[in-house]
Order: C-alpha cells, then sequence, then structure tokens
C-alpha cells in the first residue's frame, strides 16, 4: 500500500522548528491516522533509504523532534482513545498524537472528574507521545512523580515495520526519555489516579531567596503538598514584559517591586478540612521560615487555580519569546538553558550557585521552575553572538558540577540536538554508552530522529 | 455606611454548544466558574468598601452548587454571601431572574448601591442588571468603566457609550453595571481565603420570599426559544439611526423567526 507521504512544501515550515527555535531541513512529510499508516510509511521510508523524524506538537526545547534532513512523520493526527476500561481503575489506551489538554477533557468526561493524569506539562498542546519521549513531567511531580508511573504499556512500531508492546516494569522505563530514537510510539496505555477533591494554589512572596528556600525546605515533608514551583525577580519581569499581549494572563495583578522570590505551592486533599488545615500549616511554615503570609495569595478549585498555572507556564513562553527575538536577529543564537536536578544542593545552595556564576558575567538570565525537587530551571537570555558564546561555556560549567554532585542533568527536556554537545562532551561514558547500545539494539540501521543524543559515528 | 449588593453568576468554564432543540447549553465537562464580567463588579465593590468602610454582600440566583462563586467573592473580601435557589425559580428568563433576584435583595436589607457585571458568558444578554433597576423602580447607569466619587448619598461615575463618555450621578438607591475594563481584579489572599471559608452562606428559597407563582421559573419567563440558526454577519448601515423596534424587526426578519408581541414587551 503506498503510504500517505508528501513533498515538504512551504506551508510546512512550522514542522521545521520546535519552541527553542532550532530549525532544521526535511524532504517530505506525513500525518498518520492510525498505526497501520505508521507501519506503510515506515516501510516506504526504508525501502528509500530515508530516514524518519518522528515528531509531536513541536513543543519541545532541544531540537529533538526537528529533522536534520530526510522525512518527517508528524503524529498530531493520531490522537485517538482506542480504549477505556473503568473495571479496576481507569486504565486508557491513547493513540500518542492526543494533546495533554484533550486527554485532560476526555478523561474528566469519562470519570465524571473523579480521575486524572497527575502528571503533566504546563504546555496543554505537547502530545502524551512528545512528553513520554522527552521524559517531561509537570508541576505535580513533586508529589506524584514520573510519567513512568502512570505508563502500563508502550506500543512501538520498529524500523522493519513491526509492532513490539513493552508492558510496565519490562523495558518501557527505557523508552521514556528516548527522544523517538528507538521506534515509533504507536499507543501508550496510562493507569489514571483519583483526583483529589479539592485542590488550592498558593503564591507566597519573598524579598529574598534564602526565606523562600526556608520555607520550601520546611514543607517538604507535607503530604498534602502536590506543588512547589519558584520564579526569581527576573522571570517576573520577563513575564510583565510580554503580559498585555498574553490573553491567558493579562489580567493577574503586577507582583510587587519588593518581592524577588516567588514560590507557587499547591495543596489537594479528598476532605475539605484537611485542605484548610494544610494551608493554616504553611501560613504557621511561612511566618517561622520568616516569611510573611499575608502577602500570600490563594484560589481554590480546578478553575482558579488553572489560571494561576497559566501564570506559571507563562514564564516557560515569554522565556522562549525572547530567546525567538535573538534568534529573529542573530540564527546562531539558539536556548540556552539548564534543567539539573540537583542531588547534594540545598535549594538555596542551588540557587546561590546559579545567581553567583551568572551575576559575575554580566549576563541576563532568569530561574524559575521545579524548586521544590531541587530542579528550577535556568535560562541565559543572550542577546548577542559573544554573549551567546560566553552563555555556552557557563552552561558547561553547569553540567560539569551537576555531575560531580550527583544530580540528573538531562532530566526532563531531553538532550535532542541543542543539548548533544554537552551530553557528548561532559555526560559519564557509561550513560552515553547505555544509550548508544539501546540505539544499537533497536535500531541499528540508525532510521529514526537521527542525531538526537549523539553522532552517528558514536553507533 | 453605605450598603452594596453585588450580583455574581456561576457560568460554564467551557461552554461546548447550544441544543440545537431545546436552546439549552450543553456542558459536557461539567467544570464551573464565576462569569468573568462579574469579577469587575465585586473588584468595584471592594474598592468602595476599601475607600468608604462599605458593606458588601454578593447575592447569586442558581442551583446549590453556585455557592463556589460566593465562597470566591467571600474570599476576595465581601462581608456576606447570599444565595437564591429553588426548583421553581428554573427556566428564569430575564424578566423573571431580574424579579426573583431584586425580591431576594430587598428581604435581605436595605442597600445603597446594586453592582452587576456587564453581562455574563452564557446569557450574554446584558440586560438584568437594567431589569433589576426596572423591577425596583431605582436609578440605572449601565456601562461604568470609572467611579468618580462616591459619597454617603450618591455616586458620580463615567459611562462608556459607543460614541463618548458620559461622567454622571445618580442619587441612591441606584444599579450600576460595571465594565470589565474598570480595574485590574485582585486575586483573594491566603488568610481571606481561610476567613472565608468559615462564614456561612444564607440561602434564600420560595418558602422564604414567597414569590408568586406566575412570576417566577418558567411561568415567569416571556421569552421563548423559537430556534437556534447559525448566521452569517451582515453589515447594517447607520444602526445608530434606527430605533429599538426597527432593530428588533430588522433581526427577527434576517432570522426569519415570527416577532412575537407580548403584552407590554414590545
Amino acid at each position: 500500500m503506498e503510504a500517505k507521504i508528501r513533498p515538504l512544501g512551504n506551508e510546512d515550515a512550522d514542522y521545521l522548528q520546535d519552541e527553542s527555535g532550532f530549525e532544521g531541513i526535511a524532504y517530505s512529510i506525513s500525518f498518520p491516522q492510525n498505526r497501520n499508516e505508521v507501519k506503510d510509511i515506515i516501510d516506504q521510508c526504508m525501502g528509500n533509504h530515508e530516514t524518519i523524524t518522528i515528531q509531536g506538537a513541536l513543543t519541545g526545547i532541544t531540537g529533538a523532534g526537528v529533522p536534520l534532513e530526510g522525512h518527517v512523520m508528524n503524529m498530531k493526527e493520531m490522537n485517538h482513545i482506542l480504549e477505556i476500561t473503568k473495571d479496576c481503575g481507569f486504565v486508557m489506551k491513547v493513540e500518542p498524537g492526543i494533546t495533554f489538554g484533550e486527554l485532560e477533557g476526555i478523561v474528566r468526561k469519562e470519570s465524571n472528574n473523579t480521575y486524572f493524569l497527575p502528571v503533566v506539562p504546563t504546555e496543554k498542546s505537547a502530545t502524551l507521545g512528545g512528553a513520554v519521549s522527552s521524559g517531561s513531567k509537570g508541576i505535580q511531580s513533586y508529589h506524584y512523580g514520573s510519567l513512568e508511573n502512570y505508563i502500563e504499556a508502550i506500543e512501538i512500531c520498529d524500523n522493519q515495520g513491526t509492532f513490539v508492546t513493552i508492558e510496565k516494569k519490562a523495558e518501557n522505563n527505557l523508552l521514556i526519555g528516548s527522544e523517538g530514537m528507538l521506534g515509533a510510539i504507536t499507543a501508550i496505555t496510562l493507569r489514571l489516579v483519583k483526583k483529589p477533591k479539592y485542590l488550592w494554589g498558593i503564591v507566597f512572596m519573598f524579598p529574598e531567596d534564602e526565606t523562600a528556600c526556608a520555607f520550601a525546605d520546611s514543607i517538604h515533608e507535607m503530604e498534602q503538598v502536590m506543588a512547589v514551583e519558584y520564579m526569581d525577580r527576573k522571570t517576573i519581569e520577563l513575564i510583565d514584559t510580554y503580559k498585555n499581549s498574553m490573553t491567558q494572563i493579562s489580567k493577574v495583578p503586577s507582583i510587587p517591586a519588593e518581592v524577588n522570590s516567588l514560590l507557587y505551592i499547591e495543596i489537594a486533599g479528598d476532605e475539605e478540612e484537611i485542605v484548610e488545615e494544610a494551608a493554616a500549616v504553611l501560613i504557621e511554615k511561612c511566618v517561622e521560615t520568616g516569611g510573611d503570609p499575608d502577602t500570600a495569595w490563594a484560589v481554590t478549585g480546578e478553575t482558579e487555580v488553572e489560571n494561576i498555572r497559566n501564570y506559571r507556564h507563562a514564564a516557560s513562553e515569554c522565556t522562549n519569546m525572547k530567546i525567538a527575538e535573538s534568534h529573529g536577529s542573530n540564527k546562531r543564537i539558539k536556548k540556552l538553558s539548564a534543567d539539573i536536578e540537583w542531588k547534594n544542593r540545598s535549594r538555596a545552595e542551588i540557587l546561590k550557585y546559579y545567581n553567583g556564576k551568572l551575576e559575575n558575567s554580566g549576563l541576563n538570565y532568569c530561574i524559575f521552575g521545579h524548586l521544590g525537587t531541587k530542579q528550577p530551571y535556568v535560562n541565559i537570555l543572550a542577546n548577542n553572538q559573544e554573549e551567546y558564546e560566553q552563555g555556552k561555556m557557563i552552561m558547561s560549567q553547569f553540567i560539569r558540577d551537576a555531575y560531580i554532585d550527583g544530580g540528573m542533568v538531562f532530566k526532563e527536556h531531553g538532550i535532542g540536538k541543542l543539548k548533544k554537545g554537552y551530553f557528548c562532551e561532559l555526560a559519564p561514558i557509561e550513560e552515553i554508552n547505555k544509550m548508544v547500545k539501546l540505539k544499537g539494539k533497536w535500531d541499528a540501521k540508525s532510521v529514526f530522529n537521527v542525531g538526537n543524543m549523539f553522532s552517528e559515528n558514536q553507533l | 455606611m453605605l450598603k452594596i449588593a453585588v450580583c455574581v453568576k456561576q457560568v460554564p468554564k467551557n461552554q461546548i454548544g447550544i441544543d440545537e432543540n431545546t436552546g439549552n447549553i450543553i456542558r459536557e465537562d461539567g467544570l464551573n466558574c464565576m462569569n468573568i464580567y462579574d469579577y469587575a463588579a465585586v473588584e468595584t465593590a471592594l474598592r468602595i468598601k476599601e475607600q468608604t468602610e462599605a458593606e458588601v454582600d454578593i447575592f447569586t440566583m442558581g442551583r446549590m452548587d453556585s455557592r463556589g462563586v460566593l465562597q470566591e467573592a467571600l474570599a476576595l473580601g465581601a462581608d456576606e454571601g447570599i444565595l437564591i435557589s429553588d426548583s421553581k425559580y428554573a427556566g428564569s428568563d430575564v424578566l423573571a431572574t431580574s424579579y426573583i433576584l431584586s425580591r431576594g435583595i430587598m428581604k435581605k436589607g436595605d442597600y445603597h448601591l446594586i453592582i452587576c457585571g456587564k453581562q455574563t458568558t452564557d446569557g450574554d444578554t446584558a440586560q438584568v442588571s437594567g431589569a433589576i433597576a426596572s423591577q425596583l423602580n431605582w436609578n440605572y447607569l449601565p456601562w461604568i468603566h470609572e467611579i468618580a466619587e462616591v459619597t454617603e448619598k450618591e455616586i458620580t461615575a463615567c459611562m462608556l457609550m459607543d460614541f463618548e463618555k458620559i461622567e454622571v450621578t445618580a442619587i441612591y438607591p441606584c444599579v450600576i453595571s460595571v465594565e470589565p475594563s474598570i480595574y485590574t481584579v485582585r486575586i483573594p489572599t491566603l488568610m481571606n481565603t481561610l476567613k472565608s471559608r468559615k462564614k456561612n452562606i444564607t440561602v434564600y428559597g420560595q418558602s422564604e420570599l414567597s414569590l408568586p407563582e406566575h412570576a417566577i421559573g418558567q411561568k415567569g419567563a416571556p421569552t421563548r426559544v423559537a430556534g437556534i440558526k447559525n448566521l452569517t454577519c451582515k453589515a447594517v448601515p447607520a444602526i445608530r439611526d434606527l430605533t429599538a423596534a426597527e432593530i428588533v424587526r430588522l433581526i427577527c426578519e434576517e432570522a426569519e423567526c415570527p416577532l412575537e408581541s407580548r403584552g407590554g414587551y414590545e
């Protein structure tokens, strides 16, 4: 059967770039609508000796879904629900192109709003397949852990056009974060969890990082805490510059000028009183660690919490917009960010370390993200080539120090093409060899997502 | 002390669609929220409260689960929440709703000022505030986008008309409807949110209000959905020169919808 492949046209430019601004090239494109079409496309590309770059919604920030050559297989039309089982909990088998926004709506309807997938990125237009491939997670991973905890099975189509289903506790952990390099995911089986009935989102404001970190440390053992997200003053100011053009957050009041450090905490539970008690404990802890709970904002319920999450998500969006501006004037400037999960440094030490290195450099930067899990994102916002080169050197230093610390260096956003250099140069050889071995086992002919993680000559 | 009543409404967060047969809103995802336009009404009342130490009570009419929007308004800093709810009120249109709301407000106390949002995102009529003023025979200031002065006896505000801004002063009692642009709406503080959980919400039903059955619910609602059609937009020149009756006739002609005359409404 002839696969639905067509030459890449001018109208397909959006499929050659992701959120990082990383751009690539390709010669043909396809939008499979089911697993059989995926197989046909792979068969045809194999017959033509063409490489295949599998991509989702291109919300990634490492270029992992951006092609460097050959064929692009975009999975956005493979967004169907294949099966829902409610006999024992809530299990659903879905295609990889479903977005988190779509998934959320369907689960809400099918479960009467009693179940949910807790580990979701703040970017709702991201696809499930993309998140599995990059290993991304959401703000509630603080409480719920990684996405892999909620995956029962993954079906993959390999370069021979054979469908392989990998059950939990086998190798699916290896597929998570494999950046489309092993084969095309054609189905994912998710086990969802009961949604807590009551959810609060609370924004605590602090004059400096030390108090914010002391507060974050003090609430670490609290069972009701679902998320602990951080934002520095530079991020707040960056959001302010774009806020009026962003409908979802344009109505959020300004953060007072004296606030230099902001923590967004989510608490949840099945009993209203317990959640209220948790909020009262947060107030106590805030006072004990030197903060002022009178300035804290709080919203309750899914709808209102979503509005505050949009503000948190704006940090990522605005960073990417700022980088896109610099990239527009100099194509060699790309995203410079780290998503290291530190192991042996305290939260305060992590922020002090980043700020110490970057303040001395004179570069523009911002820090936000999962402080609760010791994984704040640091972004260097280079304005010119010189700053970009300087920023790359500092990023190398961060990664080098993170490996010494024993941290997880490429934890959430993946490696892709943008961080490949750092990975190959700085990661322990065993870590690189593990991925090379896996690639050799699954895709020895190097058909899928060529250029991610390491070079072909390392195979 | 100045007493202010604010009317708010719970609406579906995502309006999925409209049932073509009944005209009812299809609310498949079950998520509700406060009507976005009503935040401006609550904020306006709270700003006046901060200036004058006024008392601010929030009213809503709807199902029992509408108490969530009252709790939210209390968390923003309002003093008391009043839920008007009874199965007999179901099916109320603008006329019946404004009647029930105005009776509920009158039962609760002697208010100087009622503040409403510009419109709702579900009904979208933008008529309830004016209808409340009419029911109570109070002064009415619509389209307010700026409050100039609030005294013990009157309010001076700026009305945002299509082609001009007009500063007007109204003596209490008075109903105003505010534009969403009037203020940036605050986010509730954690302290107020916790305090609001301890505040009681007063519930008025038919046993408390004892309203005549011909004036409430479907019996009190002259509005009938004759049909729902998707219409293509059409430019109508010089609409400002037409009378209201001419505009209604024009709409009915375009929609191929019969214009029914019901006593006193044309």
